[in-house]
């Protein structure tokens, strides 16, 4: 696959980033991914600023893989900062949460997500998540143009 | 305190009510007496009136003997004449008057023979006066006869109005005294009476008042309940939340990293090493299950009953079709009635199903020739009772009361997956929508679940 094109994935827990490396690495997806452990690491590397200042930030991520439950910027308000800047605001976000509440869905859809997965519990099960998630994201879908 | 409120504001309405009989019961007896009353001074009236025309009938007979005694003329006889014909009348009629006073009646009686006496005087005069002339005559009065009995006549005649005098002072004193007497009494008994009625309408309207204080308090303390509760309800909500999301993490550790070990070491792990690694993942995967199923039972006690028009056939069909969307279950037969309607939550009610088809899909994987229907057995008083059959393995109805229990299962765990929180689901969702839900079932022949849902508006919130 095609490596030109990083992933965020913005996730606080350790066990969780280590299983979704190990997942992309296991369907043969070797993107640079870059983890975040929250809202505000998040927004930080994308406008180069904070621990990522002097990045480059017209060199965007493809997606962004978001947890919902993050310390200090939960997942919905990172969704809702990133909408709200003309720069970040077309930017593929798939929501990866342990979550099946409503509330949730309904929530993440509205402030703008593009896709809703469920981590499963089985490792087998997240593996397939993860090579659909991969195959369509990364290879069918054709990404909005970059912001100037 | 509002029962003894209530039952003293009575106590003071019968009081009044009484009274006010008292007083109408006297007024009645009053009016009747008074009435006694006012006969007996009538009648004083009438024996007064009697007595006097008695004693001018005699004067008149008195007056005219005298004149036709001194002219001759027989015109000047007519008043004695005209007294002659009323006196016997009118002592008649005023002994008829008298006849219950014996006293006086016996007065009458002397009067009767005195005033018969002092007419046979004046007749045996105006005889001697025709048949001898006038000094005849004149000799016979000047005997004084006729002086001495109109003298008696005149005494009893006063003596008689004296007495019917003094009766009737008596009498209208009485009957004075009477009415007065009896005019505060009926004053006082309604001036009682309103009274009462005043004291009862204070009371009523401080009954009223202390009544509306206690709704308030009532409105009061159910606001504060019901606040309460919502709390309690969004903490459990928040709990549930943390659970869904925090208990699920650590599993998928456990899970991932025991396959990640599983496929990096496998070909160099003893047979036994692996197959406990595969316990640890399978494991995980059931209590991922288990936090989902209790999560669902929590739900689907939590959110609030909806009434959409249900086409039940159709959302039967959906669930029957995702259950078989794996291929395991393609051998199996399913029959759903078409035209299946009630009014309820989809979302529930298709948790509801789910478990029942699933269920039934579930334990009908032994059996030969696989058969599962979905009908409408009977409506009856206002419900629709639903029926999910299936030949599948049975159980005992011995245990039948543990079925829709959380936790209970009826099979070996190896023989069926499940975790025993689908039927109480069900209950729940069925409770929810005011319906009930029962079993029947024949080891090894099969099994029917029933479930009512209201035909039409009567879900309970609770």
């Amino acid at each position: 696959m095609p490596d030109d094109k990083t992933i965020l994935l913005v996730e606080d827990n350790p066990d969780d980033v280590a299983l979704t490396l190990r997942a992309f690495r296991k369907q043969n997806i070797h993107n640079e991914i870059v983890v975040a452990e929250d809202g505000v690491e998040a927004l930080d590397y994308l406008h180069g600023r904070g621990r990522y200042s002097g990045r480059d930030a017209s060199q965007q991520p493809t997606i962004i893989l978001l947890d919902l439950q993050l310390p200090r910027m939960n997942g919905l308000e990172f969704l809702k900062e990133l909408r709200s800047h003309p720069e970040t605001k077309l930017m593929p976000v798939i929501v990866l949460t342990s979550s099946n509440e409503e509330r949730d869905l309904v929530e993440s859809y509205s402030r703008g997500a593009n896709s809703y997965v469920r981590k499963p519990v089985e490792f087998s099960e997240f593996l397939n998540a993860v090579q659909t998630l991969g195959l369509y994201w990364l290879l069918i879908n054709t990404r909005p143009p970059q912001a100037k | 305190m509002p029962r003894s409120g209530m039952r003293r504001h009575r106590l003071w309405m019968t009081l009044a009510i009484a009274v006010l009989v008292v007083d109408v019961i006297a007024g009645i007896l009053v009016t009747r007496r008074q009435t006694l009353f006012h006969a007996e001074i009538s009648q004083s009236y009438l024996v007064l009136l009697q007595l006097q025309a008695i004693l001018s009938s005699l004067q008149d007979m008195e007056t005219g003997q005298r004149g036709y005694l001194l002219t001759g003329d027989h015109d000047f006889l007519e008043p004695y004449l005209r007294g002659r014909r009323q006196l016997d009348g009118q002592i008649d009629q005023a002994l008829r008057t008298s006849r219950n006073n014996p006293e006086h009646y016996q007065n009458l009686l002397k009067l009767r023979a005195a005033a018969s006496t002092r007419t046979i005087t004046l007749e045996e005069n105006l005889n001697i006066f025709e048949a001898e002339g006038l000094d005849p005559a004149r000799a016979h009065v000047r005997l004084g006869y006729g002086k001495r009995e109109m003298d008696s006549v005149r005494a009893l005649i006063g003596g008689l109005i004296r007495d019917e005098r003094n009766r009737l002072d008596s009498r209208l004193h009485r009957a004075s005294h009477y009415s007065q007497f009896m005019l505060i009494s009926l004053l006082g008994g309604a001036v009682a009476v309103v009274l009462l009625l005043i004291w009862c309408f204070v009371l009523l309207t401080r009954e009223l008042k202390g009544r509306a204080e206690r709704t308030r308090d009532l409105e009061r303390r159910v606001e504060e309940r019901t606040r309460r509760l919502t709390e309690v309800n969004q903490e459990l909500e928040a709990f549930c939340y943390s659970v869904s999301h925090d208990l699920r993490a650590p599993l998928r550790s456990i899970s991932g990293f025991s396959e990640a070990l599983l496929e990096d070491l496998g070909p160099r792990l003893e047979e036994q090493e692996c197959d406990y690694l595969r316990r640890v993942v399978a494991a995980s995967k059931r209590m991922g299950v288990l936090i989902d199923d209790l999560l669902n039972l929590s739900r689907v006690s939590r959110e609030e009953v909806r009434k959409d028009e249900l086409d039940l056939s159709a959302e039967a069909q959906a669930v029957a079709e995702e259950c078989r969307r794996g291929g395991e279950y393609d051998g199996v037969a399913v029959e759903i009635q078409p035209q299946l309607t009630a009014k309820g939550d989809r979302r529930l009610i298709r948790i509801a199903l789910v478990n029942l088809i699933d269920n039934a899909f579930k334990f009908t994987r032994p059996v030969e020739a696989p058969r599962i229907q979905v009908s409408q057995v009977a409506e009856q008083n206002g419900e629709r009772i639903f029926c999910v059959t299936d030949n599948g393995v049975g159980f005992d109805m011995e245990y039948v009361h543990k079925l829709f229990s959380p936790f209970q299962r009826l099979h070996r765990p190896q023989d069926f997956e499940g975790t025993g929180i689908g039927l109480a689901i069900v209950r729940r969702v069925v409770q929810r929508h005011g319906g009930r839900v029962w079993a029947e079932s024949i080891p090894g022949q099969g099994t029917r679940m029933y479930f009512t849902l209201p035909k039409e508006d009567s879900i309970h919130a609770g």
